[in-house]
């Protein structure tokens, strides 16, 4: 049985139910914002929000993507969960039509985390709830 | 996009294949100005180094040497 300190579990909210995790982001000047995503194992960007909150939360700027969503702006975000003891900087997206969607599945979903984010931690789902945990190697 | 963001994206595009070939796969290599400016093995390590040069701002372009960026993706919802 895994140490419940050393995971994050959230029963499936929205509609229709979906997958979802609670992230904290952390700009340079140590603000913090924490914020429930949508999770889609088949998003290939680490994390996608708007463009305010990616304004206020990069650390540095980067490379700008097609999507058939519209241009996808890169930016370096710092990501921790806590109950996992991660702390990462990752590259990450914004794009508001994107989060205008997903926010039609729950208001109070900040945007889209996907595959590349997931990686860095063992995610996992059964009938209730969806849960993510650190990797078994570190 | 403002004109310092387009001119390092411009640069990035020219120097992606150079990039490759000239710093370790995963190096992180930061632009400004349309230019490189510096480059570590590490994002912190980056970020001291850019600190040293004065350049420990935000609209600092910054990606990984050897990192396929796609041009395109597709998110479906």
């Amino acid at each position: 049985m895994p140490d419940p300190l050393s995971e994050q579990r959230n029963v499936y909210k929205g509609e229709p139910a979906r997958a979802w995790l609670r992230l904290r982001l952390i700009s340079p000047s140590d603000r913090v914002q924490e914020l429930e995503f949508l999770v889609d194992t088949g998003n290939p960007c680490a994390i996608i929000i708007d463009t305010p909150t990616m304004q206020f939360l990069r650390w540095r700027g980067s490379m700008l993507t097609e999507s058939n969503f519209g241009p996808l702006e890169g930016g370096w975000l710092r990501i921790a969960v806590p109950e996992l003891a991660l702390d990462v900087k990752t590259l990450g997206f914004a794009n508001d039509s994107v989060v205008r969607i997903v926010q039609r599945s729950h208001p109070g979903f900040a945007g889209l985390v996907g595959l590349p984010f997931l990686r860095m931690v063992e995610y996992g789902g059964d009938r209730g709830w969806f849960w993510i945990r650190p990797l078994a190697d570190g | 996009m403002n004109s310092n963001q387009r001119k390092n994206q411009d640069a990035f595009r020219k120097l992606k294949r150079e990039l490759r070939n000239q710093y370790p796969s995963g190096r992180f290599v930061a632009f400004d100005d349309g230019q490189i400016v510096a480059d570590a093995a590490s994002f912190d390590e980056l970020t001291e180094a850019l600190a040293a040069i004065g350049k420990d701002r935000p609209d600092v372009f910054v990606v990984q040497a050897g990192v396929d960026y796609p041009d395109e993706v597709f998110i479906l919802l």
